[in-house]
């Protein structure tokens, strides 16, 4: 019977007259430090300015735990001495999780030693040892060596160095996220998880909680998504395009699209061919700028069909978005240097065929030949 | 087919693809009376397929897991399955909105009865149909507990807040405080 949790530590000695030892700890072992152990040397320069340093190979790890309140006195002694011997005793933080155990060998104490009285148990006669274990593959100790009733716990942002992850990206379309604050874009290496920044509060933000943003694949299938003055970009009406804007990157790639005219109706416009069958996403980021209206449209290539109709009306900086066509899911999140983002997802009663050429339209001024006026405009994606 | 807007892709003179990100952890405790919690928020719309918040037990479809999963049957559900692929679970038809802040809290009791507790924006936990027993497996597929996927499938687009896993029918509160969550807002 232990006086707290169920953890032992069993070993096999063909000595012993038992199949297998089993020390049942009073409690799994306490003042647990993780520990390592690796032969270096370092020395400075004469004038300091440099320092070296020298390891043999790779060293071990271990662990540094304490076995409280025994009062199992001889078979302490005796798991002692089976580790000095170069027994390998098995530590299970919980006998309840029979596939939770560690094979280590016994670093210190070595013999000969003495089981001191427990500090807080000494009146009863209990005893207490510190042991110096190494796993016998000399790796980290995993976790769940505590004992406790806890299995697992991860935090967003916590290391990921016992986890299996992969997200292989290329340079030429890298993975992206929000950072703290109000959300500038950045960019995640290859195989690097993304701890993306999102508010509690509101779309508005500012951005206060980490999070460990996990997503499927996706296709952007809008080419150079945030460069408006190439050739797969097409000018139509009254509407001219600047570039070198402050963008949600910290950066100035961002584009301002105007409509000068009230006579014609300027758009800039992109034929991309659907990724995927269904229903599709637009997305772009926009900022408030001279227009108090903006449009994001998904088109068919003759802008016969509109399968999804997005309208921005600005009011003191703050958007309103609504869906003329096609669904939008949430308000649009805040990101850094008065950008938002708007996303629409066509209509379900008219799936698009994969493949399919679709005609995507930013238009900065009210839908219409009477309007006029700028807006902001970065990164725009079809998926 | 794209339900919903995930993040950005920068392109150059061609379309870009980014991959899925898959994540999983080493995870050694066997069947057991247990509680699985997942804060996260929601970056997809329910579909007829059921997308994998977490599982415990295996990387994919191989039997025996314990899955808490979106859509299909219920809008979330829990579901523990055995070696021959039977299944108990218990379905919550809370709403699955895009942006919501939820809680998924999943028991297994001794005897194999699943339960769901399902949270939203941090409201009160609502709790659905406890299942039938189903005698719990002596070991799980594999040693892993996965998070957003069954791997290259079944991808549930999310930000994951906290993840955490204990022995016994342990309460909210309990997997909040546990999970490290009660200081944070949202």
């Amino acid at each position: 019977m232990a006086y707290f949790g169920n953890a032992a530590l069993i070993w096999s000695a063909t000595s012993d007259a038992n199949t297998q030892r089993v020390h049942q700890l009073a409690a799994p072992l306490r003042l647990v430090k993780p520990s390592e152990n690796l032969l270096a040397f370092q020395a400075d320069s004469l004038d300091r300015t440099v320092r070296d340093y020298w390891t043999v190979g790779a060293g071990a790890y271990e662990l540094l735990g304490t076995v409280k309140y025994s009062y199992h006195h001889q078979s302490l002694v005796d798991l002692l001495r089976a580790g000095n011997q170069g027994l390998t005793l098995t530590y299970y933080p919980s006998l309840a999780d029979s596939g939770t155990n560690y094979a280590c060998k016994l670093i210190s104490p070595v013999t000969p030693f003495d089981l001191a009285l427990d500090g807080d148990r000494e009146r009863f006669g209990e005893h207490q040892v510190e042991l110096r274990l190494r796993l016998t593959n000399q790796a980290p100790f995993q976790p769940l060596m505590a004992g406790s009733d806890v299995l697992f716990r991860f935090n967003a942002g916590q290391s990921l160095a016992g986890a299996t992850f992969t997200r292989a990206t290329s340079t030429s379309a890298p993975a992206t996220y929000a950072g703290l604050g109000y959300g500038t874009v950045t960019t995640a290496k290859s195989n690097k998880a993304r701890v993306d920044w999102i508010s509690t509060n509101s779309s508005q933000g500012p951005r206060t909680m980490p999070v460990l943003l996990l997503e499927d694949t996706r296709t952007n299938a809008i080419k150079d998504s945030a460069n408006f003055g190439t050739a797969n970009w097409t000018v139509a009406g009254s509407l001219s395009r600047s570039s070198a804007k402050t963008d949600p990157k910290g950066g100035t790639a961002a584009w301002k699209l105007t409509d000068a005219s009230t006579s014609a109706l300027g758009l800039l416009s992109q034929v991309a061919t659907v990724p995927s069958s269904g229903q599709q996403a637009l997305s772009c980021f926009v900022a408030a700028s001279t227009s108090s209206f903006n449009h994001l449209l998904i088109q068919s290539t003759n802008a016969g069909t509109t399968y999804a109709r997005g309208s921005i009306t600005w009011s003191s900086g703050v958007p309103t978005f609504t869906a003329q066509q096609g669904k939008i899911f949430s308000a649009p999140p805040r990101y850094s240097n008065g950008f938002y983002r708007f996303g629409i997802i066509s209509a379900s009663s008219a799936p698009l065929a994969a493949g399919a050429k679709v005609k995507v339209s930013l238009i900065p001024s009210s839908e219409g030949v009477g309007g006029k006026g700028s807006m902001l405009v970065y990164g725009a994606q079809l998926e | 087919m794209s339900l919903t807007v995930s993040s950005y892709i920068p392109t150059g003179n061609a379309t870009g693809t980014r991959n899925r990100d898959q994540c999983s952890f080493p995870l050694t405790a066997i069947p057991q009376a247990l509680t699985v919690y997942a804060k996260f928020r929601v970056g997809n719309a329910v579909t007829t397929t059921q997308l994998c918040v977490a599982q415990l037990g295996s990387t994919g479809t191989t039997n025996p897991r314990f899955i808490l999963g979106i859509g299909s049957t219920a809008n979330y559900v829990a579901t523990l399955r055995n070696a021959a692929g039977t299944a108990v679970a218990s379905g919550s038809m809370a709403a699955v909105t895009i942006g919501t802040m939820v809680e998924m809290r999943a028991t297994i009791s001794a005897t194999g009865i699943v339960q769901l507790g399902v949270t939203l924006n941090s409201g009160t936990e609502a709790l659905a149909a406890a299942s039938a027993a189903l005698a719990l497996p002596q070991t799980w597929a594999s040693q892993k507990f996965i998070v957003g996927s069954l791997g290259a499938t079944n991808v549930n687009t999310a930000g994951y807040a906290a993840l955490a896993i204990a022995r016994g029918g342990l309460s909210l509160t309990r997997m909040r405080q546990i999970a490290g969550v009660l200081t944070r807002n949202g």
